[in-house]
């Protein structure tokens, strides 16, 4: 039977309990980090060599869903009951409450050196960061940028993704002009604030660790990316007939020649293809 | 319609193999955080045979730079980008730029010499307090960096300024870098499993 995903806002005091106490103690066990290393690994940007499976890339979402499904499960062998919560960016769009509280993901860095010192993720509860991309091995925030603020995406910029009717568009990457894939990644032409929408967006919105290669760091990496993995849901809701793209790997000839999965390729590391978890509806649901 | 409800069971297994394996090879280069780094899960498990192991000399190992700290010429202008040069000098590395950004020396080499199979992002060395800030360029030819990765600049001197600006005082760059472990060119074969590894500049 399909288990619920839920709006992290609506956890009762158990749920955020138990979740909080399986994330930690995936991170006791030393499982944690893998996590962080898997994300690092699957990172290859759209302008370098290789395959593309994470990031600027059509398989974006699914890779996604898999990393999560598997983290998932990882949370379930310590507590069955425990799934993973979302956070909906466009509603509760504070540096205060919901989900930055103490009994979530604490609060935001201090103003010093960014350092979350709230919460059960501070370093004083033990959330050290074993894996990072500078010496520090605290995790770090700036929600909202604070020396130059920006703001979460809106309903609206989510509303506009989720119009486009196609799943992606060549060249299957960054600069892909159309398609709902990149417009909720993020990526827009050029650099600066073009390339900061949706996805990308939230991650430079929280800042500190969320905006470097090791973002996996920060648990709200995994509230943000449900909620990702549901606006896919969304999309696929509204457009019955749309699937994943591009059904059939591009030609030699092609510029993303090997470098994108096609519908029905494994997507590594797993051997699932992005059309086996299109439909996830009998496997979670979200509420 | 989902796969995944009858293969439920047997895509735990597969995630925790194919997972073991992706996990190990980074360790190498966590490792170089001045932390220790986590244990390969479990040994490595059933490994993904048909992965690239690491290769000692590819580039991106040693790679077609010469240590950092060579070069004199200072800064190019802003247009440290541009892809001017170049031309199969052998081996040679030339300091595009070289200058203090908010009490950081940031310096930039690029190699002379093309690799052809890697991305223009191989030709590229940059340091941070002489600590290597592992660059990648995007498909329009702007750069990121690993320190700020959701978001792209048009030089890889602006990709190195926006890097220091994240950095707190007195914090160090890692040296992390992706995909350390394979360092394989993009694969021949039809667009699937293999999984491109290699790419970028690292330690």
């Amino acid at each position: 039977m399909a288990y619920t995903r839920k709006n992290v806002g609506r956890l009762t005091t158990g749920e955020r309990r138990r979740f909080v106490g399986a994330v930690r103690e995936l991170k006791r066990r030393g499982e944690y980090d893998e996590f962080v290393l898997t994300h690092i690994d699957h990172f290859a940007p759209d302008g370098e060599s290789g395959l593309r499976a994470a990031h600027m890339t059509p398989s974006f979402l699914p890779w996604h869903r898999l990393f999560l499904l598997e983290f998932e499960e990882a949370l379930q062998r310590i507590d069955p009951a425990v799934t993973l919560p979302y956070w909906d960016w466009t509603r509760n769009r504070g540096a205060t409450g919901t989900p930055w509280t103490e009994d979530l993901l604490g609060g935001n860095g201090r103003r010093s050196d960014r350092q979350v010192t709230t919460g059960p993720f501070s370093r004083r509860e033990g959330w050290i960061l074993e894996v990072n991309v500078t010496d520090t091995d605290y995790l770090t925030r700036d929600l909202g940028r604070s020396h130059d603020p920006i703001a979460l995406p809106t309903a609206r910029d989510v509303a506009s993704a989720l119009e486009d009717p196609v799943y992606d568009t060549a060249p299957w990457d960054s600069t892909a002009p159309g398609g709902f894939r990149n417009k909720i990644e993020g990526w827009g032409r050029g650099a600066g604030s073009a390339s900061w929408r949706n996805h990308n967006r939230v991650h430079r919105w929280i800042g500190g660790t969320m905006l470097g290669a090791a973002s996996v760091n920060d648990p709200a990496f995994w509230l943000h990316h449900a909620f990702v993995d549901l606006l896919w849901t969304r999309w696929q809701q509204r457009h019955r007939t749309a699937r994943y793209l591009p059904a059939r790997p591009p030609g030699p000839r092609d510029s993303q020649y090997g470098r994108v999965v096609a519908r029905g390729e494994p997507l590594p590391p797993w051997d699932y293809t992005p059309a086996d978890v299109e439909n996830v509806a009998e496997v979670y649901v979200y509420a | 319609m989902s796969v995944l409800r009858n293969r439920r069971g047997a895509l735990r297994v597969l995630l925790a193999t194919a997972f073991a394996a992706v996990t190990a090879p980074v360790v190498t280069a966590a490792a170089s955080h001045p932390r220790t780094a986590p244990e390969p899960a479990e040994g490595g498990g059933h490994a993904r045979r048909d992965r690239p192991s690491p290769t000692p000399g590819a580039p991106g190992a040693a790679g077609p730079y010469a240590p950092p700290g060579a070069g004199a010429g200072s800064g190019a202008g802003g247009g440290a980008g541009s892809g001017a040069g170049g031309g199969g000098a052998g081996g040679s590395t030339e300091a595009v730029f070289d200058e203090i950004y908010r009490g950081r020396r940031i310096h930039g080499f690029r190699s002379r010499t093309r690799v052809a199979a890697f991305g223009d992002g191989m030709r590229w060395h940059v340091t941070v307090d002489d600590q290597p800030l592992h660059l990648m360029r995007r498909a329009d030819g702007s750069y990121l960096t690993m320190v700020d990765h959701y978001g792209s600049y048009p030089t890889p001197r602006e990709a190195a300024r926006a890097a220091v600006d994240q950095l707190l005082p007195g914090e160090r760059l890692s040296g992390l870098s992706h995909g350390s472990g394979g360092v394989a060119p993009a694969p021949a074969g039809g667009g699937g499993a293999e999984e491109g590894g290699g790419h970028g500049v690292h330690a």
